[in-house]
């Protein structure tokens, strides 16, 4: 009746059968016993193949730093597709359009620290978005440690490969920062504030820029430099901020970093067209018809399906950036990683006044919009995160804007939410609680 | 090694491969010994080494020793009504080792930029795993009474698992997902098995047997390792390996009271729910749940049993009915988290306020979705009636006429009723998987057990 399997000698339970006496020379078994743990030739009989598997320890091999870093590349990609569903949700650029029981508390702002965000996979439903942030910043982190442990005669390029190493985990510990209320950004390590996962990320930042320069990288350059200036923004350092969006400017006017999406595997997919395609969500009605002085803004330019969404009720409306049509091919659209577009919002936060007016001019002779004509300081902030909102619109920027510039949630926390129970209040991703409960540090703190 | 060298990472990626290899190495040695056929004593000795020991581990060593003693061949026994009684006593450890491949760190092969393949960390693995061991003392024994028309068999265990295998989730910030095994701590199994047959009525031509069976096994974590008390299994469904506990028992948030507006909505401010202490504690501040998880059960039934009979009429005719219970668990009920506080489609929602006084503990948790778990997790218990059969052996002239030996047949109905507290389809359904590391039962998209009629002719050539 007992469930658990044990091997090694099974206890009999016994019956009526008669055990004859068998006399047996148990000495020599027992020596044999005694000789195997000294043998160690069992060391080899032991060794089994597990030609499907890769050992951990097969990539500690310098011939395998490129793959290390391609692979921190694409665990980032796959994070950022999860975060920027994840963040729309939670911040108002989203709706749910699902009828899976565990998105909802997304959408309603009802997450807690067992919620899925916290152990979904980036391809799971809902994607999650700490376990693949921790793995983007863990397999970037483990790749540049190796990288510097092994030589330039051992790694052909291996100063660029630093570079994009750095640079990658720097963005893994932005998104970070700017989602959760709190983090662990070191293996096992303590529970730290969005603050010091900034910091963190400029010193990323830093190491990738350097390396960028010694070995010519132009483009982990220019990726490191708006990461930086991002990452400054958010600790206030605003001097620094509008100095690094100036240099990437200098640098490439018009410089753009994506993350490539295919549809050969659902890691790849672009994961926002993914879920638009899916009728999992739809865009948030406060995003329909926006326009600028009457004319149509093609950042946001929203597009009604009308076609009905996974829960069979809800129109999913799309937005253009992403796809014209609501079909797999959404799964293929590039989704930017950092732009020259963020660089000029940046400047224009960090300066202000007629700078700030200037560059979101910029911007809107880009699209071809009629310039904004600027205002009071108050007026020229509140214009600088509407165009934020619009500019940059899944595009993983949104939450973090409410964060920092205490934008008030839409609808209001205890209005009634569609799916039953209220909206609540939350604004950043509390630390799950499966790093809670299963890290050392913080289980002993 | 340089490069990927998997079959996954190929450039056609609609290709996989698995391959397992297990590889134990071991020497036993036992000794037994008989007085006067009577007194048998056997002691063993065991030791193993398995390549699914982790790096670190090293060969493990397995001794037994069982007593038995047939007191019914005594020349001092002189209970006639007791026909045969035999003793018994047994001291043994056993283990069990982790799969294949559990302790191994591994790297899976994936597509990455520009879709060429490259890696992602896959399992973290644990060099320091070995085997689960342990140590369990039985005592029991087994008697014929009245010249074996009654039959007893009782065992009674008390097993203590050390370096308990359990499957334990991966920090992330480990850099790995998923989980990992460790042997964490120490579980005690502790029951008895007991049966009971007896031949209640016996004449020429008529034959009553019945026989009655009951286990229990209770099961408790005594120690995790690392100073800690408990290990999440799975916090949304609210499943934890907790000391003083059942592995893999129940733990949600209870609500226990709560208020409503006119419209039959609950006020969150107004919900209070179990401290898990005897008392109450607000289930909220503001929208956030507050409340702590408290124990409400265990997933594995407590006590199981069967009771069976069979009456024989003549020669030819025989009718056997069984029946078997479960009880002391609990399951997940999905199907009603999923209708009433997701979909809302259940009369709790579309007319709450006839549930405001009657259920609101209920109404409020259907409100306030998954996070009042406590509404789901559920009385899983139950009574079956598993199989009613009519058995006819033909007349041995019949059969030859299909050229047969001997002919039967038999007329069977299986899982006639269940009599259950559950409220899902099937208390005996079970869905194990993904977070819930298969401890926690739940139920999903289970069709129940069909009522099936079956009719089987036997011939014998």
């Amino acid at each position: 009746m007992r469930t658990n399997e044990t091997r090694g000698i099974r206890m009999s339970h016994g019956m009526f059968s008669t055990v004859r006496a068998r006399l047996s020379r148990a000495l020599p078994a027992l020596a044999l016993a005694a000789a195997l743990g000294a043998c160690s030739l069992l060391d080899e009989a032991l060794e089994v193949d597990a030609p499907h598997l890769i050992d951990a320890g097969d990539m500690d091999h310098p011939q395998n730093a490129n793959l290390l870093v391609t692979g921190a590349i694409a665990d980032f990609e796959c994070a950022l597709g999860a975060y920027i569903v994840n963040s729309g949700l939670l911040g108002n650029e989203l709706r749910d359009a699902s009828v899976t029981a565990a998105r909802f508390s997304l959408d309603q702002r009802t997450i807690d620290d067992t919620s899925p965000y916290g152990v979904n996979s980036c391809t799971g439903n809902p994607p999650g978005i700490y376990t693949p942030l921790s793995i983007a910043i863990w397999t970037s982190n483990n790749a540049l440690k190796k990288l510097k442990e092994w030589t330039d005669a051992q790694v052909p390029n291996r100063t660029s490969l630093i570079a994009q190493a750095a640079a990658y985990s720097g963005y893994s510990h932005i998104l970070m920062g700017e989602g959760f209320c709190s983090a662990v950004i070191e293996e096992n390590g303590p529970e730290v504030t969005p603050q010091q996962v900034f910091q963190a990320a400029v010193a990323r930042f830093d190491e990738a820029i350097a390396a960028a320069q010694a070995s010519g990288n132009t483009d982990m350059y220019n990726l490191a430099l708006i990461g930086r200036a991002r990452a400054r923004l958010n600790l206030r350092d605003l001097a620094g901020a509008a100095q690094d969006a100036r240099a990437l400017l200098a640098s490439n006017p018009q410089y753009t970093k994506v993350a490539t999406a295919s549809i050969s595997d659902p890691r790849r997919y672009n994961r926002i067209g993914d879920e638009f395609f899916g009728g999992r969500i739809t865009v948030d009605p406060s995003y329909y018809d926006l326009t600028v002085d009457g004319v149509p803004d093609p950042r946001v330019r929203v597009i009604n399906t009308e076609t009905n969404g996974h829960d069979g009720a809800t129109k999913v409306h799309i937005v253009a950036k992403y796809g014209e049509t609501r079909s797999a091919a959404m799964r293929e659209v590039p989704v930017p990683v950092a732009s020259w577009r963020e660089a000029h919002l940046i400047i224009a936060e960090a300066e202000g006044g007629q700078e700030a007016v200037n560059r979101i001019n910029i911007l809107r002779d880009h699209w071809g919009l009629p310039h904004f004509a600027g205002g009071t300081d108050e007026e020229i902030r509140a214009q600088i995160i509407e165009e934020r909102k619009r500019e940059l619109y899944l595009e993983g920027h949104h939450l973090n804007d409410l964060r920092r510039f205490e934008i008030p949630n839409t609808p209001p926390p205890g209005a009634a939410y569609r799916q039953g129970g209220v909206y609540g209040s939350a604004r950043c991703f509390p630390l799950p609680l499966v790093e809670k409960s299963n890290n050392p540090t913080l289980r002993r703190s | 090694m340089p490069g990927l060298r998997v079959i996954n990472a190929a450039a056609e990626t609609s290709a996989g491969e698995t391959y397992s290899e297990n590889v134990t190495v071991g020497v036993y040695g036992q000794q037994q010994f008989n007085w006067q056929d009577r007194l048998f004593l056997t002691a063993a000795l065991r030791a193993d080494d398995n390549s699914a020991f982790g790096e670190e581990f090293d060969l493990v060593w397995y001794p037994k020793a069982s007593l038995a003693w047939v007191i019914s061949e005594e020349s001092f026994w002189n209970i006639p009504q007791v026909n045969a009684l035999r003793l018994r006593a047994a001291y043994g450890e056993a283990g069990q080792q982790p799969g294949a491949f559990d302790a191994l760190r591994t790297f899976a092969s994936v597509p990455g930029p520009n879709d060429v393949s490259t890696v992602t960390p896959s399992s973290v693995g644990n060099p320091n795993l070995g085997p689960e061991r342990s140590a369990e003392i039985e005592l029991g024994f087994e008697a014929g009474l009245f010249d074996d028309r009654v039959g007893v068999d009782f065992t009674f265990y008390n097993q203590t698992t050390r370096d308990a295998i359990l499957l334990r989730p991966s920090a992330p910030s480990t850099g790995f997902p998923g989980s990992r095994y460790m042997n964490i701590g120490k579980v005690q199994n502790r029951g008895f098995e007991a049966m009971l047959r007896g031949t209640l009525l016996s004449m020429p031509r008529f034959k009553w047997d019945a026989t009655f069976s009951l286990a229990r096994n209770d099961n408790k974590i005594l120690f995790i390792n690392d100073e800690e008390d408990r290990i999440v299994v799975s916090g949304d469904f609210g499943v934890e390996h907790r000391v003083g506990y059942p592995l893999g028992a129940w733990f949600h948030r209870r609500v226990v009271s709560a208020d409503f507006d006119e419209n039959g909505r609950v006020i969150l401010s107004s919900m209070m729910c179990d401290d898990g202490k005897g008392g109450t504690t607000p289930c909220y501040e503001g929208t956030t749940a507050v409340a702590p998880y408290v124990y409400l059960g265990r997933g594995e039934p407590l006590y199981e049993g069967t009771i069976s009979t069979t009456l024989a009429i003549g020669e030819r005719i025989r009718l056997y009915g069984l029946m078997d219970f479960k009880t002391g668990f609990k399951k997940w009920d999905h199907v009603t988290r999923v209708r009433c506080s997701l979909n809302n489609n259940c009369l709790e929602n579309v007319d709450p306020l006839r549930f405001v006084d009657t259920a609101p503990a209920r109404l409020a948790a259907y409100q306030t979705g998954a996070v009042m778990g406590a509404e789901y997790i559920r009385d899983s218990k139950f009574l079956r009636l598993r199989e009613v059969s009519l058995g006819y052996t033909l007349p041995t002239e019949l059969a030859q006429r299909f050229g047969a030996s001997r002919a039967s047949v038999n007329l069977a109905a299986r899982n006639l009723h269940t009599w259950t507290p559950w409220t899902g389809m099937d208390p005996e359904a079970r869905f194990l998987s993904g977070s819930r590391g298969g401890f926690g039962p739940l139920e999903q998209n289970h069709l129940p057990q069909l009522t099936s009629f079956v009719t089987t002719i036997n011939l014998s050539f």
